[in-house]
């Protein structure tokens, strides 16, 4: 049975002890794998692009083309930002100098932005030494505003995403929210759902993991999607461009592209039926989950030997 | 409420003069160039600038994987079902300012369409040895978006920045081309390569990851041959010794729907900047 990490919190403050990886052998992977950095390499191809006008797949594996054109991701906000407006999204008057500009706060109407939801601005992979003063003035703001820093960010709409090229003649974006037939109620093993290109995907349940362990304060998926029931939540999830679905206390969705901070529980905990439904949909604090086959959930795995140090409570 | 001040600063000023013996050639070079189109997303969000933010101070075009959000991290980005550069190991996101056309005489505003495209340039150090990869979750910011005047005495950004109006000039129209600044003069931009903007990153690296208050501390320009900074190639100084590749962002920004006169400059980016000083852009590595 696997034992789970709290992984990786998202937010470093300081100085990313991570940043002194890579850089001990030269180019260890990412596009290094797939040329030749060095040309006297010649266990890899040179990449020529630059200079001969090849084409970049005789550099890299590439997406079909109509995947590329069609990726896109759903804004996080709900406001105009093509326009014709009459201001600019924000708060931003022109000032035109010469001296530099300034953060102005002031303009009518304006809500200083509001930390996403599972946000863990001053966590860090190790203790901070220091936080960012701006950072931190940043966060007072928020604060100051009535914003709760682990409240729902309403403005997070799992909308559908169109395609901009209109031109393109791959599918136009699936609708949303398109259940799965109903099962026979449960939890469902696996749940249709469609992708980008309107191409149908089958997601598969992960099992029932526990919500804001250890810290309340942090979600397991940190992305607030939409959806009575699983389908309709991995829908919306996809439609955000988050590979990982979860369902919980009977009607909420989370989306995220990795799991933080959770451990697996037994698939019993996950029996809190969704709305109008005999499906399952997680529990209070239990998150049921589903994501693509071959997804990494971020979860690290160690041996069922050894429990970990780390406070495990299970009393959530 | 009171005024935040914005942790976006100038590059600093660069590190001390080293002699040099031979300078990298540039244009020996071995680059690649990814092409991005329409945006991923538009929208003001900044995970370099404003982590964890929905709503971050200006909007916005942000390009590559699809597993970009607010509180980007590599394993959230590693995740991306899709990205809209091309390899499919490129899970890296770029974004830079929006530019908008501010209707001369109106309060309108209207985004300019604007397609995208990312230069890597690897090619060899001087000693022949490769560069180094970017570290994974690489962070890096160019530019300055709260500038507003030409700060070539200062720091590089302005060097490192163009606006271009390529002209037809068998409509009347007059080619500008300006280093930091929009450029004026033009009333139509319908030659090859139209209205266009272009910036260069720094690439010499200290070995630190981005820290917010000080986030252009831990990468820095080359030096060129006569010893100081220089916006394009160069070497790199002790203090920052880790050379890395060389990225250079180039906008297409498509102004036919548009229509302004010579004595008119009426783009704006999307921090409220009538200059065009302030176009910066930013990098998460993700590959």
């Amino acid at each position: 049975m696997a034992c789970t990490l709290i992984s990786r919190v998202t937010f470093k403050l300081v100085s990313e002890a991570a940043a002194n990886l890579s850089q001990v052998n030269g180019w260890e992977d990412g596009f290094a794998d797939q040329i030749a950095v060095d040309p006297n390499d010649k266990t890899k191809t040179v990449c020529n692009v630059g200079e001969s006008g090849a084409d970049l797949s005789t550099c890299f594996e590439m997406l079909p083309d109509d995947v590329k054109k069609s990726c896109t991701v759903a804004s996080a906000l709900t406001e105009d930002v093509v326009g014709p407006m009459t201001a600019l999204a924000g708060c931003n008057p022109i000032q035109s100098g010469p001296a530099t500009a300034t953060i102005v706060t002031t303009c009518a109407g304006y809500k200083a932005g509001a930390l996403a939801a599972g946000s863990t601005i001053g966590a860090s992979d190790k203790a901070p030494t220091t936080s960012s003063p701006a950072l931190a003035s940043s966060l007072s703001m928020v604060m100051q505003t009535g914003m709760p820093s682990n409240a729902p960010v309403n403005n997070q709409t799992a909308r559908p995403v169109a395609p901009i090229a209109t031109a393109s003649s791959s599918p136009a974006m699936p609708a949303p929210f398109s259940s799965s037939p109903p099962s026979s109620g449960g939890i469902p093993n696996t749940i249709s759902v469609k992708d980008f290109k309107g191409a149908t995907e089958t997601w598969i349940y992960q099992g029932c993991y526990t919500d804001l362990i250890p810290n309340r304060d942090i979600r397991t998926l940190k992305n607030w999607g939409q959806g009575a029931t699983s389908s309709d939540c991995a829908n919306s999830c996809i439609a955000m461009g988050q590979s990982i679905a979860g369902t919980e206390n009977g009607g909420q969705c989370f989306c995220g592209n990795t799991m933080a901070q959770t451990k697996k529980v037994s698939d019993g905990d996950c029996n809190m039926a969704c709305n109008g439904s005999s499906q399952m949909c997680g529990r209070s604090g239990r998150l049921q989950v589903y994501a693509k086959e071959g997804t990494n959930l971020g979860l690290k795995k160690r041996s069922n030997k050894h429990r970990h140090a780390l406070n495990m409570r299970s009393d959530v | 409420m009171k005024t935040v001040p914005h942790p976006e600063l100038t590059l600093g000023l660069l590190a001390l003069v080293t002699p040099i013996t031979a300078i990298n050639s540039f244009y020996a070079a071995s680059y690649f160039v990814l092409y991005g189109g329409t945006p991923l997303v538009t929208e003001r969000v900044d995970p370099i600038m404003a982590p964890g933010v929905i709503g971050s101070n200006h909007v916005h075009e942000i390009y590559g994987g699809s597993g970009f959000q607010a509180n980007w991290d590599y394993a959230t980005a590693q995740n991306s079902q899709c990205n809209n550069m091309g390899p499919k190991i490129d899970h890296s996101n770029y974004w830079y300012s929006a530019l908008y056309f501010h209707e001369p005489g109106t309060d309108n505003y209207t985004r300019v369409p604007t397609d995208f495209q990312i230069y890597y340039h690897y090619d060899l150090l001087p000693s022949g040895e490769a560069r180094k990869p970017f570290p994974h979750a690489f962070k890096m910011i160019s530019g300055n978006a709260m500038l507003r005047h030409n700060d070539n005495l200062t720091d590089l950004s302005t060097e490192s920045i163009r606006w271009y109006c390529h002209a037809d000039k068998s409509k009347g129209e007059t080619e500008a081309v300006t280093q930091g600044t929009f450029a004026p003069g033009t009333t139509g931009c319908s030659g090859t390569d139209g209205f266009s903007s272009e910036i260069w990153f720094p690439f010499c690296h200290n070995g630190a990851g981005f820290d917010i208050s000080k986030p252009t501390d831990h990468v820095i320009f080359g030096n060129g041959p006569d010893g100081t900074p220089t916006h394009q190639g160069g070497n790199c100084p002790t203090s920052h010794p880790t050379t890395l590749p060389q990225l250079f962002m180039e906008f297409h920004h498509t102004v036919s729907g548009f229509k302004w006169s010579a004595d008119q400059n009426p783009w704006v980016l999307a921090q409220g900047d009538p200059t065009g000083y302030g176009m910066h852009a930013d990098f998460a590595s993700d590959l």
